[in-house]
């Protein structure tokens, strides 16, 4: 799949991921994975700098969690302006894919 | 597991911000590998053959550090760092030679500069020094700190200089011979450079304490009184008489070479035509150039004197120098001129000043 169209789309994926309950990398990546059947195959590389950029503009948090003699887990959770962010990104997603659909549509009939 | 920690450190190593937030992401990323190594090992993978493809699903170091330090900056100490180790894999796996030669090229400098540092302490200081005690007068302060300084590490009951050069010559056997690490030749190299700007600082520092040295030196021979001056020389010269008097009947050679070396040293002093005139009692035409004239005999008979220890050598150096003072009215204890054993040699006074 086209990269740069997977990085618009994985900030607003993530959020909504996080939007349900807190989640590590490895869990994201995860159940991307399999909510897409495959289609979306997003490599730490990408995830990781996104998670910190968004964790730097205050949109998610992380938190350390685990204990003694398990492996330590950084869980991340939505903040209440990632919420918001959130709520706009998939109005204007919204938008657009019906935008998209119109121009299909009318293209092919 | 070595790979893995490569990789990390390839991505980590130039990250900004504090040391516990690179070990956060470092802690972070490796969580991730370890699953997907442990994902990948239950589909019957080998542990090697996971972690590798871990690691490859990871993408290149380069492009996360770069997407990294979008968000945390770029740590400057560490991009230095990784930037000379990017420098010293172009270069020097090419071969030893460019590691010799810049190794060589340090080495020589770093000798020039401490050659440079000890030259005046060993050329230039004492004359200076002396110059000013013979004046009377203090030296510079920076003169003097950079003599204190000179003296800790040159003088006689301090570390001696050799002492330091045998530390760090064993310091450098101990690292070539114990280090395995594959940057040797780039901290051998880091060491040198090291090294080379702190003997810049010092070198800096000898040479600004020289020159004001000379030109406090040079100032004062030209506008201090030269009369007080002339009259220590005056005073040295006779003592050494004495001295050298005494070589002649003892025939003690050292102690003949030690009273001639201050004798000529004092007359050479007097010989300028400032510090001659300043002795001048009667203002007579062709004075000075007869006491020159005076002043250059007695260095050759005090030469005679030094190399045969002859008594009559030294009648004939004692009756100049009486003269001599009769001519600028020297009022000092005649030496005796035929062998007398008379050894007041103090200096006297000028009785009429010119």
């Amino acid at each position: 799949m086209d990269i740069e169209l997977i990085k618009g789309t994985l900030s607003v994926m993530v959020l909504t991921l996080l939007n349900r309950e807190p989640m590590y990398g490895y869990q994201i990546v995860s159940r991307i994975r399999e909510c897409t059947n495959g289609a979306f195959e997003w490599t730490p590389g990408a995830l990781y700098p996104s998670l910190h950029k968004m964790e730097a503009g205050g949109l998610i948090e992380g938190e350390w969690a685990g204990e003694a003699g398990t492996r330590r887990r950084k869980y991340y959770r939505i903040t209440d302006a990632g919420r918001k962010v959130l709520l706009e990104k998939t109005e204007a997603w919204k938008r657009l894919c019906r935008a998209m659909d119109q121009v299909m549509e009318r293209g092919n009939g | 597991m070595d790979e893995i920690e490569r990789y990390l450190d390839d991505v980590c190593r130039t990250l900004g911000g504090s040391h516990d937030l690179r070990q956060h992401i470092r802690d972070e990323l490796r969580d991730h590998i370890g699953e997907t190594i442990d994902a990948l090992a239950a589909k019957g993978l080998s542990l090697e053959d996971a972690a590798h493809k871990a690691i490859e699903d990871f993408g290149k170091p380069e492009d996360m550090r770069r997407e990294l330090q979008s968000v945390y900056g770029r740590q400057v100490t560490a991009f230095l760092i990784g930037r000379a180790i990017a420098w010293k894999e172009q270069n020097m796996k090419s071969g030893w030679k460019w590691s010799f030669a810049a190794t060589g090229v340090l080495l020589m400098l770093i000798v020039g500069q401490v050659l440079c540092i000890y030259a005046p302490f060993v050329f230039i200081f004492p004359g200076i020094r002396w110059h000013f005690e013979a004046l009377g007068e203090a030296l510079p302060a920076l003169t003097a700190a950079s003599l204190r300084a000179g003296t800790l590490v040159l003088g006689r009951e301090a570390i001696p200089a050799w002492a330091l050069l045998v530390a760090v010559l064993v310091a450098w056997g101990i690292f070539e011979w114990r280090s395995t690490s594959e940057n040797k030749a780039l901290i051998r190299l880091a060491c040198g450079i090291f090294a080379s700007f702190l003997l810049t600082a010092v070198l800096c520092f000898v040479a600004f304490a020289t020159v004001l040295g000379l030109a406090e030196a040079a100032s004062l021979s030209f506008h201090a009184d030269p009369r007080p001056y002339a009259l220590k020389q005056l005073s040295q010269a006779q003592n050494a008489i004495g001295d050298l008097r005494k070589a002649v009947r003892t025939q003690d050679r050292d102690a003949a070479h030690h009273a001639e070396s201050h004798f000529t040293s004092a007359l050479w002093n007097l010989r300028s035509d400032r510090q001659t005139a300043s002795l001048v009692a009667t203002g007579r035409p062709g004075q000075v150039e007869t006491l020159q004239a005076m002043m250059q005999t007695m260095e050759e008979q005090s030469r005679w004197v030094r190399l045969d220890r002859r008594q009559k050598d030294m009648d004939a150096l004692t009756e100049t120098w009486n003269r001599f003072c009769r001519e600028i009215n020297y009022d000092s204890p005649p030496v005796p001129a035929a062998g007398g054993q008379s050894d007041d040699a103090s200096g006297g006074a000028m009785s009429t000043g010119p």
